[in-house]
């Protein structure tokens, strides 16, 4: 294996430029895969952070009647959110408990309306989201509103403008609100800039008549043990009339959004490792059919079918190994700038929906499942590229290789 | 006897039409022979030598080596059989260019997974010794003569001593001094090791130094 191994590193050598552009095609198309997966792995990671710090906390407690046909109906609220709360409160993995008021309304500049939905929100929230991360002027002010700054724009509204807000109490009855608009914000979810508006929570509640709750968020100290945490919780609130959400089941829809992208990245990639593929094929068939003389050669001096097949495998392994390792050091220099000084996406595609809840700069992750799959595919696909021009030597009688005119 | 061949009956397509290259050709080589088969351009020298060799598959007739049949047996059973008893050595040369001439002569040793690389070291030096090669070693072919590239060719059909070397023109693409010079090597390896050589030439020079020849025409023995 020594012996084969030495003359496939010096058939390697033989046409170095050859060698030399396979290699970098290869080593480029891993070093692409690596930069690629790890980009939309920190996307990926982004916006599962985003969509808990804004939209989901890590749990959701609502009514045992909320409806997800009907999410904003103030009827299935629940009821008792006082007791909810406290039992959270004694969990000791529970590091935040935030009420929140969600109805629909109609906001209003004097001249156009447009339909919103509005959340009320108490002092505790920030425990569990971060809303502040995303405001862009003011803040929330008793009498005020903060919304998002398209919704704004949409209305020819700005900060310190009066707008009014329209909805149904808890009772049915239609009634009319002026709030002061005290803040805005550009959230990474273009729903919530185009369409929610967040009030203080008890005026929330004054509003609606109500002393209900939508829904309780909370965060606890570990969102990945969803596993042990969302059964203890059930456990907690049992007898109570509330339901138990994860980030996970309340971000089900995205994540398979997020799957079937990556479905799509996947094939990309692919094809760029095709491409990759095809270099090795190309440099292998060139490498048989050049060395056909020497093949009958070593042949007739006694070397078997599978040793000469082998010795091709061996070549194209070698190819594969270097190229491959080249890749994994150009897909680390790429995805440095990127995990460093990231991607700023407001400037590439400007306010337009990725469909992503993501926004502004976005680093990349470092996935070491990258490396480990690129190398391996690496491998294995030199090994395939190289299996076929091995195959076809093998089948040749020595005779038939050593009357090549070269 | 070490090989006996029996009406062997070799074919070759030439696009439609089948051209006989061997007509049930027969005959015995003893051991330590020195043997030419002599014939003109396209008279199956080369293919008889290539069958024997197997390095070419007959279609008919019997090839007994040491008492083995060859016909028949697998393509892996017949490299393992060229490895340990045949030495070729081809109008070519066809060394390969990578390996410098050390490396070309220690190929069949290599194969043959014997000797420690210490003992191979040695008798690669050794052959290179007899054939006038001392301090080439290092070299690529390419950077040797015509009778050079095929001196190491015969160090590398001699260097594991085969029971048989065939030797396919192995002055055709040298001068005529040259040639003499490889035949007289060769002779003298007969000689001095007792390996039995089974050579081709067209050249009348060549031939007169063969103990024993074999005259073919149209792919048949001249009686």
């Amino acid at each position: 294996m020594t012996y084969l191994f030495k003359l496939a590193l010096k058939n390697i050598l033989r046409s170095k430029i050859r060698t030399v552009l396979t290699f970098l095609i290869l080593s480029f198309g891993v070093g692409i895969y690596i930069l690629f997966a790890c980009l939309m792995a920190g996307f990926d990671q982004e916006s599962i952070k985003n969509l808990i710090d804004f939209e989901t906390g890590h749990y959701k407690i609502r009514s045992t009647a909320w409806d997800e046909d009907r999410p904003y109906e103030t009827a299935n609220y629940l009821h008792d959110p006082q007791a909810v709360e406290a039992k959270l409160r004694t969990l000791g993995f529970v590091t935040g408990v935030a009420e929140r008021v969600q109805f629909l309304a109609e906001a209003d500049n004097g001249v156009d309306s447009m339909p919103v939905v509005a959340v009320g929100i108490g002092p505790d929230d920030q425990r569990v989201f971060d809303l502040r991360k995303y405001l862009v002027a003011g803040k929330l002010e008793p009498g005020g509103v903060i919304m998002g700054q398209q919704l704004a724009d949409d209305l020819g509204l700005k900060l310190n403008d009066t707008v009014y807000l329209t909805f149904r109490t808890q009772q049915g009855m239609l009634t009319s609100v002026e709030l002061l608009i005290t803040g805005l914000l550009v959230s990474a979810n273009p729903q919530v800039n185009s369409s929610q508006v967040f009030v203080n929570l008890n005026e929330a509640r004054q509003f609606l008549n109500t002393r209900d709750a939508a829904e309780i968020a909370i965060k606890t100290d570990a969102f990945f043990k969803v596993a042990e945490y969302e059964p203890k919780l059930k456990a907690a609130l049992n007898g109570l009339d509330a339901r138990v959400y994860s980030w996970q089941a309340l971000s089900e829809d995205f994540r398979n959004l997020m799957a079937t992208k990556r479905k799509f990245q996947n094939v990309l990639v692919l094809m760029i490792m095709i491409i990759a593929i095809v270099g090795i094929i190309n440099t292998m068939l060139m490498s048989v059919f050049e060395k056909k003389r020497e093949i009958g050669t070593m042949k007739a001096l006694g070397f078997t079918d599978r040793e000469v097949q082998r010795l091709f495998l061996v070549e194209g392994a070698l190819i594969g190994v270097a190229g491959g390792l080249m890749g994994l050091v150009l897909g680390t220099l790429f995805n440095a700038y990127f995990a460093f000084v990231g991607m700023d996406l407001d400037t590439m595609f400007g306010k337009q929906d990725l469909g992503m809840p993501i926004m502004g700069v976005v680093k990349s992750a470092w996935l070491a499942g990258a490396y480990v799959n690129a190398m391996i595919f690496t491998l294995v696909a030199s090994l395939l590229a190289s299996y076929y021009p091995a195959k076809k030597v093998t089948k040749m009688q020595p005779m038939e290789c050593l009357r090549t005119v070269q | 006897m070490l090989l006996e061949v029996k009406h062997l009956n070799k074919t070759y397509q030439a696009g439609r039409l089948g051209v006989l290259a061997l007509q049930n050709i027969s005959l015995t080589v003893d051991r330590g022979e020195f043997t030419a088969i002599a014939g003109p351009s396209g008279s199956g020298k080369t293919t008889l030598l290539n069958c024997i060799g197997t390095i070419d598959r007959p279609e008919q007739g019997e090839l007994i080596l040491d008492g083995v049949n060859l016909m028949g047996k697998s393509s892996d059973e017949l490299a393992a059989l060229r490895r340990e008893y045949f030495g070729f050595i081809f109008q070519t040369y066809n060394l390969i260019p990578v390996l410098t001439v050390f490396e070309n002569v220690e190929m069949p040793l290599k194969l043959l997974r014997r000797l420690a690389p210490g003992e191979i070291r040695d008798q690669v030096m050794d052959m290179l010794a007899k054939v006038g090669l001392n301090g080439l070693e290092n070299r690529r072919p390419l950077e040797l003569s015509g009778g050079q590239q095929q001196r190491v060719s015969i160090a590398r059909a001699l260097v594991k001593h085969p029971k048989m070397v065939l030797a396919d023109e192995p002055t055709a693409n040298l001068d005529s001094k040259t040639g003499e010079e490889i035949v007289d090597l060769m002779k003298s390896l007969n000689e001095r090791e007792g390996s039995t050589f089974l050579f081709s030439t067209h050249d009348q020079l060549i031939m007169k130094h063969a103990k024993r020849l074999i005259k073919i025409r149209d792919g048949m023995i001249e009686p």
